[in-house]
């Protein structure tokens, strides 16, 4: 990737892309590829899983990029795909089997040497409903305002600000270390 | 534990990185499908001719078939019929069956030209304006193009675990449980019943 390449301004690579041209869409994947895996990991906490998601999300951009207009930032519109991603699996996972679930989040932590720190944060985030984890994943680790959040997951603000509520008061009792379930 | 600190806590626990190797099939997978036309549309869309005729008779024998039988019931058994008619669609075309949209009678039938996802939960979405009746079928998760009066736009619809639904285009998302108007018609919208 050449210097120029770096620099393209978003709507311009958008714009290209939609018109067919395979190396800008390359050049939004390279941008967006990691915060959706990252985003995608946060809320499944299994590897495999948020391999999974980034690449149906990416498929389903590719897929859908005719359809965006840039009313919505191009990484909004990413969230929005994956959160779209992430809740036909969890409701796939409903309809399989709930526990299967349990055992792939355990399985996460037996399966790699993570540091201590990692596995108690871990573990803290996975006592959270998916939804709850998908409100901290935007407002508290990629920095999305509420009403963004609120956008991205297609709920009330307020929706969002509850959840945030309630999932920082679990998180703060499991990470202080009195617990909560 | 203070916002303060919870946040600085979040803020340190790194995720993994993704694999080179899932990064590298990733973008394969995602320039497959930004190479391939999105759908084909019976009414004038992409496609070989030849492609095209070799399944449009067929087609329209099936559907003609379901869509009489459907009319000869209602409620719960027209709910079956529409299953069955979206069931056969992708037996016929599997993994390819995007949407079929019936409008004033006329059905128009959005396929893939080759399997994409497997189907999941099959939908059906009413719309209503006037004496104008729009009904489409469609799978969750799948995106498809509908003209609501002058606008035509690209929605997306979503299952929701509870059995309800959700439509959503660029700007907006309603709840089919709300009832709501959209671009000027009422939308219903139920999951369809398995066989």
């Amino acid at each position: 990737m050449n210097l120029d390449e770096k620099d393209t301004p978003e709507t311009q690579l958008v714009s290209s892309a939609q018109s067919g041209d395979t190396r800008s869409f390359e050049l939004l994947f390279d941008r967006y590829y990691d915060m959706i895996h990252t985003f995608a990991y946060r809320v499944c906490l299994v590897e495999t899983e948020a391999d999974d998601i980034a690449q149906e999300t990416f498929i389903r951009a590719a897929r859908g990029l005719q359809g965006f207009r840039g009313t919505a930032s191009f990484k909004n519109w990413l969230h929005r795909i994956a959160h779209h991603v992430l809740t036909d699996s969890f409701r796939r996972k409903v309809r399989r089997d709930a526990g299967q679930t349990e055992i792939a989040v355990a399985a996460e932590l037996e399966s790699q040497a993570r540091p201590a720190d990692f596995v108690r944060v871990h573990e803290a985030l996975s006592k959270l409903s998916p939804e709850w984890r998908e409100a901290i994943a935007l407002v508290y680790f990629d920095d999305l305002s509420h009403a963004e959040a609120a956008r991205v997951l297609g709920c009330a603000e307020t929706t969002v600000s509850w959840r945030i509520f309630r999932a920082k008061r679990t998180l703060g009792k499991m990470l202080a270390g009195t617990g909560d379930t | 534990m203070n916002d303060e600190t919870l946040r600085r806590e979040l803020r340190g626990w790194v995720s993994p990185s993704p694999s080179p190797v899932a990064r590298g099939r990733a973008l394969h997978r995602a320039l497959v499908a930004l190479n391939q036309a999105p759908s084909v549309e019976t009414d004038g869309g992409r496609g070989s001719l030849a492609w095209r005729f070799g399944y449009a008779v067929t087609i329209l024998v099936v559907i003609a078939a379901v869509l009489f039988w459907r009319h000869s019931k209602s409620g719960d058994e027209n709910l079956a019929a529409d299953r069955e008619m979206i069931q056969q669609m992708d037996k016929l075309f599997p993994g390819q069956v995007d949407a079929i949209i019936e409008k004033d009678g006329k059905i128009d039938l959005t396929i893939a030209q080759t399997p994409v996802v497997g189907p999941d939960q099959p939908l059906l979405l009413v719309f209503r304006h006037g004496n104008e009746t729009i009904r489409v079928l469609s799978y969750s998760g799948h995106q498809l193009w509908l003209s609501l009066g002058r606008q035509r736009d690209c929605f997306e619809i979503l299952a929701t675990p509870t059995g309800g639904v959700i439509l959503e285009n660029e700007k907006q998302v309603w709840l089919a449980s709300d009832h709501p108007v959209v671009e000027g018609y009422r939308m219903q919208a139920c999951a369809l019943p398995a066989l």
